[in-house]
């Protein structure tokens, strides 16, 4: 049984606590809605998408929150205002039916002890998710045999990242941040997990930068959960809109930012995503190969050099790149860098 | 004149013919898929945010000056003080001004089973102390890279951490075939 996630000291504050139960209540019942099937059809109809749905929720529980919420039973407020708002107001028929059947769930879901274990359950099967993925391209010797623990820490000013990845300590950090977007988060808690071992725990070398880490690795467990049918339809939709919104957040934080600008980057270059995707589209196994060998680079700050710079070149040379590397029945990332070098 | 590149292929065409490539060595233990690294207990551990200031740098710039920073501040300890330290930053680096939440451990020295005891008690008090003394002199080494120190938290349940085993640093891939250094890449 999954360890149950541990508490940072910002974190044990009562009135954040329950907070963040009542996300986990309004997550529980969305997610259970969103899982029907009857439930895209009653949306569309009524001009809704599951991301508005959610995205409408999570701006309603953000602005409660900022307002000041002490207690679980503010959740009551929390729905009235969302069904007075523009996009649940006016509906009728089958949506609005399940809109307050989700309602119903959420207030059920409230006094259930274990809330803070949906991060535990999530951590469990991200690690699982991650293995099975990695198995299929024989390189699951690179994931920890056991999931990383998971810690809950306060993060009020919201100017860190959702996760945090500590390796040697094993551990991931879950970010509780009182955004908008915090609500989408707990709805991806799995997919955002397995985004930590992917990309911060199963790399040997630690010194691979944005490119890799936020860009390759992103799109490689995103081609993934794609085309698996574990992962429902709506997390998959779901995904796109929550990465957009981390990135507007991101820009937000750094234009606040005093003093010179800073040479951060959110996904690494522009364009490795869709370079990403042409070549796992053109070959799963080429994709993993080359993916296999980012993943088994070993410890090394020149080794995470050549690699920003092979991935600066697939960008660069566009298809070429892309047909090279279909091309390649070894990838070794020295052969490959020794031969765009040359 | 040739350019560069034929000359360069055309080296490498005769190069060929005379010894045929090297293959390739078949890589250590510690640099395939099961990487050498050891589990190690933590005798005191804590939570640091770093805020970098000053000029603009990549993550990988503030991440190399901590580290040196690290270095620099545990050679300013005794022999006798000696002891292993590792920080590791957790989460992204966000920009200049915004802090970077860092972990920062020190280890129970590697002894056998005879003196665990030992380590157990004294030993680890004297590593708390210094810990401590370590912590201080980093966050001076910090201070003097534009790297400014947060107050240090409890980092609660870290009891181990597993760490790589340490090893000779690797020749760099451009000094050990000649080559001159890479253009980097551009960033958008």
């Amino acid at each position: 049984m999954p360890d149950i996630p541990q508490f940072d000291p910002s974190f044990e504050d009562t009135s954040l606590q329950a907070q963040f139960r009542i996300l986990v209540a309004l997550a529980r019942a969305l997610s259970h809605g969103l899982n029907q099937p009857a439930t895209f059809l009653a949306f569309e109809r009524a001009g809704l998408s599951g991301n508005q749905v959610v995205g409408h929720l999570g701006a309603i529980i953000a602005a409660h929150i900022e307002d000041g919420v002490e207690e679980v039973n503010a959740i009551d407020g929390i729905w009235d205002a969302a069904f007075a708002g523009p996009k649940f107001r006016n509906t009728i028929g089958p949506c609005r039916d399940i809109l307050e059947a989700i309602r119903a769930q959420s207030l059920a879901e409230l006094p259930k002890p274990n809330s803070f274990f949906d991060l535990a359950t999530a951590n469990a099967a991200a690690h699982r998710f991650t293995k099975e993925t990695l198995k299929k391209h024989g390189l699951d010797e690179l994931l920890p045999a056991e999931p990383a623990r998971v810690e809950i820490f306060a993060d009020l000013t919201a100017v860190h990242f959702c996760a945090g990845t500590s390796r040697m300590a094993h551990k991931i950090r879950w970010a509780y941040q009182q955004v908008p977007h915090a609500l989408e988060g707990l709805l991806l808690a799995d997919l955002i997990l397995s985004h930590e071992y992917l990309s911060h725990l199963v790399p040997i070398n630690s010194h691979l930068d944005q490119s890799v880490r936020e860009g390759w690795l992103v799109s490689a467990l995103r081609e993934t959960f794609q085309s698996v049918p574990s992962v429902p339809r709506w997390k998959r939709a779901l995904w796109v809109d929550h990465r957009s919104h981390l990135y507007r957040h991101f820009l937000k934080v750094q234009e606040s930012l005093p003093g010179p600008p800073s040479a951060v980057l959110f996904e690494g270059f522009s364009a490795l995503d869709e370079q990403a995707i042409r070549l796992h589209a053109k070959s799963t196994t080429q994709f993993w190969k080359f993916t296999g060998a980012i993943l088994e680079r070993p410890e090394s700050q020149e080794g995470a050099k050549d690699i920003a710079w092979l991935l600066y070149e697939i960008v660069r040379r566009a298809t070429e790149g892309i047909d090279h590397l279909m091309s390649r029945k070894h990838m070794d990332i020295d052969d490959l860098v020794d031969y765009w070098d040359s | 004149m040739p350019s560069k590149k034929s000359k360069n292929s055309a080296k490498r065409q005769v190069k060929s013919k005379r010894n045929p490539a090297p293959k390739r060595k078949p890589k250590p233990a510690s640099q395939t898929k099961t990487q050498v690294r050891q589990s190690r207990e933590v005798v005191y551990a804590v939570r640091i945010g770093i805020t970098p200031t000053g000029k603009r740098r990549t993550e990988a710039e503030v991440k190399a000056e901590v580290a040196e920073a690290l270095e620099a501040a545990r050679k300013k300890l005794t022999a006798e003080e000696n002891i292993g330290a590792h920080v590791e930053g957790e989460g992204g680096y966000l920009g200049l001004g915004v802090e970077w939440p860092w972990l920062f451990v020190t280890l129970a020295p590697l002894v056998g089973h005879v003196a665990k005891g030992f380590v157990e008690g004294a030993a680890k008090k004297m590593g708390e102390v210094i810990g401590e003394k370590l912590l201080e002199l980093f966050f001076k080494e910090l201070r003097e890279r534009h790297l400014s120190p947060g107050p240090p938290t409890p980092a609660p349940g870290i009891t181990s951490v597993t760490v790589p085993t340490e090893k000779p640093p690797a020749k760099s891939r451009e000094r050990a075939t000649g080559k001159k250094g890479r253009r980097s890449p551009s960033r958008r």
